[in-house]
């Protein structure tokens, strides 16, 4: 997977400036990722290169290093080695326009009400699409007047979900989107989450180790385990060879 | 609209700054809520208890909150990025297209404008409480003394406490830096960035003795009652280290923030 190939354009190395064109380069190029935290080796050589308009699904059990990668595409967790390029852009102030990140944990302040949040984030990126806002506000259940202090786990996910898929980002970043969300309202929300996402224009990568719920949304797949990149490959493929992502999943970290 | 064509625009717009401004303002996790309401209520119990304690001891125990703000200022500097990185928030806050620079600088600004309204507060009401006192005293002018000093006086207090609450921020930038030890290397961080400080506020001040110094107005009481006159005396400040001091605050001020947006894992 490791290309190794120039990167085509320069920008500049705080992240400001413009993507590079091309409709023909990834959206993202991770190139020999290291991270280490003390005890541990959160990343350990990982690289990938995602083409524009797909759906990736970075598998693996806890600690395999999925968050500390996507933090990573995020800025929010500064690599040992390697580099990240967002649209050709080193990870920095002007790709964090480009990405919509959705964080395992509750960013937002208690005292916050629903709206807040949606002025917040519409008043900060440019791609915000308030009708789209709206309509994902409806689909999650959930009100412009309640409080973030006062929504449950459950609720304070959907949240999160409509500030990051209301955005029309080149690329949507989604750790554990799942996570806090009960069993019974999943499946609709993966239907909202499939309604929702514009393919060919946007790229998705799914962070999960709940691999029977998405994995019929995913195209491609990266399995992780100890930061480094256990498996990958197209999702349909994987699919016909092995029955089921979630059968190989069991397989490979069994 | 594809997603490509969209304008991005990054750093801080008017409407941008305005919410960051709100939020730090609003945020109740602050201590300010608390030093305002302690402030107010010491100012109106000297206020019932001017009868029985005498003006003079009243006006005098009326600065007693100035003392605190200087604290204030230091933990809210410190807070400011403390529980960011505790509540989850600065998932939030890092990941804004906006240098990370300006984040902090909004957040300054709010402890600014808290600490200059408390400021204001307690000197309003000493000011009353010692307007009592001088008519008692019969003495008149002092205000013409008070008035050209305190412009001098007022940005003194306001460099010492940009300066404390830059190099507590900047203390809890390196705490969040570093993997381990955070507390003790934010301690010794502390400790050099005072005494760089000194050492560097003098030497930039070789750089700004063309500034005018800072000229206050001292004043003594001679006699008593009626026959009470003032003798003014002049103080002379350098203003030179000062401008150094705050340049080296301002240079400290941006290391934290970099540090925070290039170097603190979340």
């Amino acid at each position: 997977m490791d290309e190794r190939r120039p990167l085509a354009t320069e920008p500049e190395a705080d992240g400001r400036g413009a993507p590079a064109d091309g409709e023909g380069r990834p959206v993202l190029e991770v190139r020999d990722l290291v991270k280490r935290y003390p005890g541990a080796e959160a990343l350990n050589g990982v690289s990938l290169t995602l083409p524009r308009g797909t759906v990736l699904g970075l598998l693996g059990p806890n600690g395999s290093g999925k968050s500390t990668l996507l933090k990573s595409i995020a800025g929010l967790v500064h690599p040992d080695e390697g580099e990240v390029r967002v649209e050709g852009l080193p990870v920095g102030t002007a790709t964090k326009a480009r990405v919509a990140y959705l964080p395992e944990v509750d960013p937002y302040y208690r005292w916050m009400r629903v709206a807040q949040v949606l002025e917040w984030t519409a008043t900060f990126y440019d791609d915000w699409e308030p009708d789209r806002a709206e309509e994902l506000l409806q689909f999650m259940n959930l009100r412009r007047d309640q409080k973030v202090g006062g929504l449950s786990k459950g609720q304070r996910a959907r949240l999160r979900l409509v500030v990051t898929l209301a955005r029309n980002a080149p690329l949507l970043l989604l750790d554990e989107p799942l996570s806090g969300i009960d069993l019974a309202s999943r499946a609709r929300i993966i239907r909202g989450l499939i309604g929702q996402f514009r393919g060919g224009e946007q790229s998705l990568i799914i962070s999960t180790h709940e691999v029977a719920e998405v994995e019929g949304f995913l195209e491609r797949v990266v399995f992780l385990e100890r930061g480094r990149i256990r498996l990958e490959g197209e999702a349909e493929a994987l699919r016909v060879k092995h029955g089921s992502l979630q059968a190989l999943f069991e397989e490979v970290f069994a | 609209m594809a997603a490509g064509a969209i304008q991005r625009r990054t750093g801080l717009t008017g409407r941008r700054f305005g919410l960051l401004l709100r939020k730090e303002l609003t945020s109740l996790e602050g201590l300010f809520p608390v030093l305002l309401g302690v402030t107010l209520l010491w100012e109106l119990f000297l206020v019932t208890r001017r009868p029985t304690w005498g003006p003079g001891a009243v006006a005098g125990l009326s600065l007693i909150p100035l003392g605190l703000i200087p604290f204030w200022a230091m933990w809210a500097g410190f807070q400011s990025v403390r529980a960011e990185w505790n509540g989850d928030h600065a998932q939030l806050l890092l990941t804004l297209p906006v240098p990370f620079w300006q984040v902090q600088g909004v957040k300054l600004l709010a402890i600014w404008l808290q600490a200059a309204l408390t400021s204001l507060l307690v000197a309003g009401a000493a000011w009353l409480l010692a307007r009592e006192l001088l008519q008692e005293l019969r003495v008149s002018g002092l205000w013409d003394v008070i008035w050209p000093s305190l412009p001098a006086a007022s940005l003194l207090w306001g460099v010492l406490l940009v300066q404390l609450s830059i190099v507590a921020q900047f203390a809890s930038a390196v705490w969040r830096t570093v993997p381990r030890l955070g507390g003790l290397v934010a301690l010794w961080a502390t400790v050099l960035a005072g005494w760089l400080g000194g050492r560097l506020s003098g030497l930039l001040g070789y750089l700004f003795q063309w500034v005018p110094d800072l000229r206050l107005l001292g004043v003594s009481v001679q006699g008593q009652g009626a026959q009470a006159v003032f003798v003014r005396y002049p103080i002379l400040i350098d203003s030179g280290p000062l401008v150094g001091g705050l340049l080296f605050a301002l240079g400290l001020f941006w290391v934290g923030a970099l540090l925070l947006e290039r170097a603190a894992d979340v």
